[in-house]
């Protein structure tokens, strides 16, 4: 099982740690990563409404140094698999696009041909790796941790490009839930937005939505939350505490990437998660749990 | 026989201190929806149940109905299993499942929803060509349902200066149309498109399938963002600036670059906080063959 691995910008920022962490589990559950050669920021929304030229050019970018070791992209932010995805499709459905975009890389002598196909961890996993595979490395099921389990909108919509859960009623995270031990924690907010896209300006609107989310889950009975995404990551645990000073009742609720909670799960350590770098901090839940 | 289990939202204002649910079960018939549920409540249970409907066939947008949780038309939902029937979201309701959308009604008219035309066609009859009506033509399908306003988030907080999907497609509908000459720009800013949060809610709720992100706001935003007249204007190129810099966007760059003075202020705390936990840096990662972006960019400029 082989990947052209595609960490997006804030894993190699922000998030460091999901980088790391993605590799690791990798490696124990056999997903071989290559590494590409410096493949740019997927433009997010932003760039495909400002400059789609450039966008479906970087991207067709990427797309092609994949294709030239014959490999699928696998992406750990779902904006990134969104943008990738959406590039790919209209790249692959529109002959004329394709040879105009193909035109500008042929300055570097790249040619992408649309022979590639994006995939968001989460998918791999269940799909590619398999339940059975990961249920063979559980080492520490982590009976206890009652996980909401936070999507994103980006890994579920548009249906029509990414189609991999329903969007209204999805459940791969409750699966990988459920795989690791521990108890899926339904709530209204688990496919809805973090607002991260407008945070730069109008954080106010990210914070209030955010809080929303953390609340319902707190309320469902969750004492922690998941998501596959670094950028809904990035809001449900960078900026719990500013969330905590408009809610009425303030939660505690430690959030994990994706990886970090099949690490726990498949034994290893705290250190090597890097779960210091986690805003909230899970270390009394953990304790709780009796993982060491 | 088989049957459909329906649990309806039941509420009269004028005489009811709060909401119930009341579960009906209905017998079933092949390819029944969920106004057929409801109809058949009022027929042979409850004449007292009050809902809206009147083409029964995706035509009118009367029928908007929350479906477990889901916005949709009624008439269009299958009915199956078991189903909570409520009405839409954050509108006052008159009873029922029949909601006011007199709020909703008035942003669409703050907007000046039809064609203004400053001057005379060239010639007449004026010659239109399909191609100029491209992106306009999917707009014209809006039947006003409010779904997308039902499962937009950002409606959903009433957030101020959100006048929230519809309102925004209705004004896409004149704003892109060739035979308008209005200057839409200050309705564009007036209707908050920059708190869209790019989620596709609406996209994912829309009965007839109106792309709304793509074929509305982002249109909008590319019109607003040639008359350099927006917020989002100088987010969006501060991103392909960043990009074209350093191929990778460093979030602290970015969040300097937009923000106003007030809100960096308001951010220092958390900033520093970052910065402590090593999640922000001063200096910008660079992808090593920088030149290709570069490259990129120049080509795209000079076929321009």
């Amino acid at each position: 099982m082989k990947y052209a691995y595609y960490p997006g910008c804030s894993p190699q920022s922000t998030t460091h740690e999901l980088d790391v962490v993605t590799r690791k589990i990798a490696k124990a559950l056999g997903i071989e990563l290559v590494d590409l050669n410096g493949p740019a920021c997927c433009g997010s929304v932003e760039m495909r409404v400002n400059d789609p030229d450039l966008f479906y050019t970087i991207n067709a970018r990427t797309l092609a140094m994949a294709e030239r070791q014959s490999l699928d992209i696998l992406t750990i932010c779902n904006t990134c698999q969104l943008a990738l995805t959406q590039a790919n499709q209209s790249l692959k459905k529109n002959g004329e696009l394709l040879d105009k975009i193909n035109q500008t890389l042929s300055k570097l002598h790249v040619k992408y041909s649309g022979g590639v196909e994006v995939k968001h961890l989460l998918w791999i996993l269940l799909t590619d790796v398999g339940p059975e595979k990961i249920k063979n490395k559980i080492k520490f099921p982590l009976t206890g941790l009652k996980v909401a389990p936070f999507y994103g909108c980006h890994i579920l919509r548009p249906k029509e490009a990414l189609g991999f859960d329903d969007p209204d009623a999805p459940n791969s995270l409750e699966d990988i839930i459920r795989i690791c031990g521990g108890t899926p924690v339904d709530f209204p907010g688990k496919i809805k937005c973090c607002g991260f896209h407008n945070f730069p300006y109008d954080p106010m609107l990210a914070i209030t939505l955010t809080g929303k989310y953390l609340e319902e889950a707190s309320i469902a009975g969750a004492n922690c939350m998941v998501t596959p995404c670094p950028l809904c990551f990035t809001m449900l645990d960078g900026y719990q505490r500013e969330i905590n000073q408009k809610l009425s009742s303030p939660v505690n609720l430690p959030v994990f990437h994706l990886p970090q909670l099949l690490g726990l799960a498949m034994g290893m350590r705290k250190d090597e998660l890097m779960l210091k770098r986690n805003m909230v901090s899970p270390e009394a839940l953990l304790r709780k749990i009796g993982h060491a | 026989m088989k049957k459909v289990t329906a649990k309806v939202f039941r509420y009269d204002p004028s005489t009811d201190d709060t909401h119930r649910y009341e579960t009906y079960e209905v017998p079933y018939e092949k390819g029944m929806r969920v106004l057929g549920v409801l109809m058949y409540i009022q027929e042979n249970v409850d004449t007292s149940l009050a809902f809206r409907y009147s083409c029964r066939r995706k035509r009118c947008g009367s029928c908007g109905v929350l479906v477990n949780g889901k916005p949709g038309l009624a008439c269009m939902e299958e009915a199956k299993g078991e189903m909570v029937i409520e009405p839409l979201p954050n509108l006052p309701i008159v009873r029922d499942l029949v909601v006011e959308t007199t709020e909703y009604e008035e942003r669409i008219q703050s907007i000046s929803p039809y064609l203004i035309r400053k001057n005379q066609p060239e010639r007449e009859p004026e010659i239109l060509l399909p191609d100029d009506f491209v992106a306009v033509r999917p707009l014209n399908q809006c039947i006003e349902c409010f779904s997308c306003m039902s499962a937009c988030p950002v409606n959903g907080l009433k957030w101020e200066g959100f006048s929230g999907p519809t309102t925004l497609i209705q004004l896409a509908r004149r704003m892109l149309d060739p035979r308008d000459d209005m200057d839409r720009i200050p309705d564009a800013r007036q209707a908050g498109l920059e708190h869209c949060v790019t989620c596709y809610a609406c996209v994912n709720a829309c009965p007839v399938e109106i792309g709304i992100l793509e074929g509305v706001i982002e249109n909008i935003k590319k019109k607003c963002i040639e008359e350099e007249a927006s917020v989002y204007g100088r987010y969006n190129k501060a991103w392909g600036d960043l990009i074209i810099k350093n191929g990778l966007i460093n979030p602290f760059t970015l969040i300097r670059k937009v923000s106003t003075f007030e809100k960096l202020l308001g951010n220092v705390l958390i900033g520093i906080k970052f910065f402590l936990k090593g999640k922000i840096s001063l200096k910008s990662k660079r992808i090593p063959n920088i030149d290709e972006i570069r490259t990129i960019r120049k080509v795209i400029e000079e076929e321009k």
